[in-house]
């Protein structure tokens, strides 16, 4: 029959509507992630076998339309379009059935076959709503499958569908949503003039219609195909019918209501709903700040409980472990053999493996709060704060994130749709103290300021934050006009998390950290060994010395020598490794040794611009690695480096000079 | 009560004339000398449909035709008690003037002039919010007509959309999310500042205070 046949499948769906669930089930583990071409959207394909078919599974982004709003519903529509799938399917959510039948109305006009998929059966009965799935299958013309995602139940039912739809395209007769009748006269007029430049492969009615609804895209790519007379008559008709976006989109609602007028019972049980008890409090503008104090304290909490021993303990079996094994393997090799692989190699990998534990927490966290629906709650009632910034109450989760590690924050800044508010909250990031960051403030403090240690730590922290919140308001203002997109967050129902959905999440973000950033940890670390070694092989003589050197005339301007600015520099591997390289540069046998080394090298001022200057530098090279991979641009990564840059050693300076002048 | 006439005077300068929002960069208009720019007569129809004012004109100054005198003229024969002449675009200084020799012409009618745009505002609300302002018989149709910004919900109540307010961008958005004219949304919480949440077809949306007051609702009516 069909053996050896492979098909192309793309998964469809509004965001919150259980589609990873979906996509984690038909493809198991065999994942490969990946970015859009160009692009910082995810990828996920995935792929399975069925009755001797093979079928490639493409996750296009979560989307509520396909009209340009931004770059993810043009990378769906592209890929309907261009790469032509056999099969659509479109997971809706079967608890909002109206809204979420708005995808599918614009994917039915493409060329691809559309299977629904109707999950969360199982919530949309809580909610007191009931969709039959065979009398909403004969309204619209095609295969409809019922689902309960995190339960397991459909998934077989859907592969069954979609291999019937591949084998007799005779079973799709999909009933279309058509233009209202008041613009219908205006929508021909339009083909007519545009038809003979719509490239292939887009569907003419499609351009005509998109065009209608002022899609910028497709405005951009008419305009330059179209000649100017023609083009000027077509523009003369969009100006005219500018409110049409309004009136399509209500004919496509208004289709819906017909499709789903007998489809959806609604029992009209009155009773109050989880998601409405649970949100009296989490939304609410004192409880919930609360309710997100709360659990951002648990989290903080488990970090340290449990990811900072377990990092310890890496840090001690297995890099130490593994430099101890490769010290006696190259026993008798060339000592500079055994520098590079014991402090270059080993020392860099090692840094990579402890940041594991800290970011299985975070991820762990993100992807459960995210699961369960928590997220858009934290985001709702920060919105006021991140206002102040020209940033949405969206951004506030990805900065927390910070505290633990800024890996996670800069990675979890994906969830902001505008590239706007993506770009800032990446380049606020680093200034959230860190917990390697907090490391070093909490070695430091004690051995200047004694009693006063733990004020002048909260201070810091507090510097960092005020730092980030004012730069914030520039960077809004200077880079980006301090134009602020608009707020509309859907906020979905709760319901429990699907541990498997959090499971991928996890080991795909932990994987794709551990690919992307740490080749660029290991390069850094070996050159930065090169240079710390090279040409005596003593620090004290090396090229990072010389560099410190150089660097003085700054460092005496923020009172510190050339060594503290040699281990500023090594910070930049891993912020903890500070403290080891001043121990390296001032000769102390150990960290007690250079506790009694530092106050007698160090006046207190000096100590106070060190750690200024520390907690604001420039991230460590994971952050910075992140950062480049995510903003998909060397130029936003310098600006954020040298901003850093500025800023830290600016306030080093002046709390120098101050601190010199008051004691 | 007579009626009120408004007369929108447009720049017949080099530069005239809004640009519009989005689509309006991408063309550039060529015009003849005697003839109401379409960019003109689309914000005159806006008006017309927007404010409910049947009497309205474009003039133009730096005299090219129509003039701001003529256009005065026509809405005064066609039965304009008052004249409120708005600029559209960046007024010329001499606008006053015209507008104060116009008031000489025709004694018996009232002619007021309006100042220029806020930023931001689109021409067409902002014009007929002007006329408005300087219109008794108006009242508050708006409150007649039982309409609000949605941000005005209080928790727990149900209105109708009835349009938006807002440029093409934020209203593609909103309509795609179910926010269309008919549909009802029903305020989940409103605490007088900061965003707020409503539920439209079935969904919680949480929408900043600004999205919120760019949405115009109207009193669910019995039967809807």
């Amino acid at each position: 029959m069909s053996e050896g046949r492979v098909i192309k499948v793309a998964l469809a769906g509004q965001p919150n509507v259980g589609k990873s669930t979906v996509f984690n089930l038909l493809t198991g583990l065999s994942q490969h992630v990946g970015n859009w071409p160009g692009k910082t959207v995810e990828r996920k394909e995935g792929v399975y076998s069925h009755n001797g078919t093979e079928v490639h599974i493409v996750d296009l982004p979560g989307t509520y339309s396909l009209t340009a709003h931004s770059s993810e519903e043009v990378i769906a529509r592209n890929y309907i379009i261009r790469d032509r799938p056999d099969v659509v399917v479109a997971v809706v959510n079967a608890s909002s059935m109206e809204r979420n039948l708005y995808l599918v109305a614009e994917l039915l006009p493409l060329p691809s076959p559309v299977i629904v998929a109707v999950n969360m059966m199982d919530v949309a009965h809580q909610h007191g709503v009931n969709v039959e799935p065979e009398v909403l299958e004969a309204a619209l013309g095609v295969p409809v499958v019922p689902m309960v995602a995190t339960k397991n139940q459909g998934i077989r039912e859907l592969v069954q569908a979609i291999d019937d739809l591949v084998q007799d395209g005779a079973l799709y007769q999909p009933k279309r949503p058509e233009i209202r009748d008041d613009h219908r006269e205006v929508l021909r007029e339009i083909r007519d003039l545009v038809s003979p430049y719509v490239p292939e492969p887009y569907p003419e009615d499609w351009i005509s219609l998109k065009l209608l609804e002022g899609d910028d895209e497709i405005l951009d790519m008419m305009e330059g195909r179209v000649p100017e007379d023609v083009w000027e008559r077509v523009h003369a008709i969009l100006r005219e019918h500018e409110d049409a976006v309004v009136a399509i989109a209500s004919g496509r609602y208004e289709w819906i209501g017909r499709m789903t007028r007998a489809a959806l019972v609604r029992p009209g049980i009155g009773q109050v709903t989880i998601t409405e008890r649970l949100d009296r409090w989490a939304t609410h503008p004192v409880w919930g700040l609360l309710v997100l104090a709360g659990i951002l304290g648990l989290v903080f909490w488990l970090t340290y409980s449990v990811g900072a021993p377990i990092q310890g303990l890496l840090e001690t079996y297995v890099v130490g472990g593994s430099a101890q094994l490769a010290e006696n393997v190259l026993a008798g090799a060339p000592a500079w053999l055994g520098g590079l692989v014991v402090d270059g190699v080993i020392g860099g990998v090692g840094t990579v493996i402890t940041f594991i534990p800290i970011l299985v927490i975070f991820f762990a966290f993100m992807g459960l709060l995210e699961d369960v629906g928590y997220m858009a709650r934290a985001g709702y009632v920060m919105d006021r704060f991140m206002h102040l910034m020209g940033l949405h109450g969206k951004s506030f989760i990805p900065l927390f994130l910070g505290f633990g590690c800024n890996v996670p924050a800069v990675m979890g800044a994906r969830v902001i749709e505008s590239r706007r508010g993506h770009l800032l909250t990446i380049m606020l990031a680093p200034l959230v103290p860190c917990t390697a960051r907090m490391m070093v403030l909490a070695y430091f403090t004690p051995l200047f300021f004694g009693a006063a240690a733990p004020l002048v730590a909260w201070g810091l922290v507090g510097l960092s934050l005020a730092v980030l919140a004012v730069s914030g308001v520039v960077i809004n203002k200077v880079a980006f006009g301090g134009e602020l997109s608009a707020f509309i967050m859907e906020l979905p129902l709760y319901h429990v998390p699907n541990w498997q959905t959090i499971g991928i999440l996890i080991w795909q973000r932990s994987l794709s950290f551990l690919k992307r950033a740490g080749t660029l940890i290991l390069v850094v670390s070996v050159v930065l060994w090169a240079l710390a070694a090279l040409p005596t092989g003593e620090i004290e003589t090396s090229f990072l010395a010389g560099m410190g050197r150089l660097m003085a005339p700054v460092g005496a301007l923020m009172g510190l020598s050339w060594k503290m600015m040699v281990a500023l520099f090594t910070s930049f591997i891993a912020k903890e490794n500070a403290i080891a390289s001043l121990a390296v540069i001032y000769g102390a046998g150990e960290e007690a040794g250079l506790a009694e080394i530092l106050p007698q090298v160090l006046t207190p001022a000096a100590a106070l611009s060190y750690l200024v200057v520390q907690m604001l530098f420039v991230p460590c090279v994971a952050t910075v690695a992140t950062v480049f991979s995510e903003t998909n641009s060397w130029k936003w990564t310098l600006f954020n480096l040298l901003l850093l840059l500025v800023i830290s050693f600016g306030l080093g300076i002046l709390v120098f000079q101050i601190a010199s002048l008051v004691t | 009560m007579g009626k009120t006439g408004v007369v929108i005077a447009a720049s017949g300068g080099a530069h005239g004339g809004p640009t519009g929002r989005g689509r309006g960069r991408r063309l550039h208009w060529r015009r003849s000398k005697h003839v109401v720019a379409p960019e003109h007569e689309r914000l005159a129809k806006l008006v017309r449909e927007g404010g409910g004012y049947d009497l309205v004109e474009v003039g133009y100054d730096h005299g090219r035709e129509p003039s701001i005198e003529s256009a005065v003229e026509a809405v005064i024969k066609a039965g304009a008690s008052r004249v409120v002449v708005v600029p559209a675009g960046i007024a010329n200084s001499s606008l006053a003037e015209v507008i104060s020799s116009e008031e000489g012409r025709h004694g018996e009618v009232d002619i007021v002039y309006a100042q220029e745009p806020a930023d931001g505002a689109t021409y067409a609300d902002w014009i007929v919010s002007k006329v408005r302002e300087h219109d008794p018989g108006y009242a508050t149709a708006e409150a007649a007509f039982g309409l609000r910004r949605l941000g005005a919900l209080k928790t727990g109540e149900t209105a109708v959309i009835h349009d938006f307010d807002a440029g093409h961008t934020l209203v593609s958005r909103l309509s795609a999310l179910g926010f269309t004219p008919g549909a009802s949304v029903t305020m989940i919480q409103n605490y007088g500042h900061g965003p707020v949440i409503v539920s439209v077809r079935d969904t919680r949306m949480a929408l900043g205070r600004g999205e919120a007051a760019k949405i115009r609702v109207r009193q669910v009516a019995c039967g809807e």
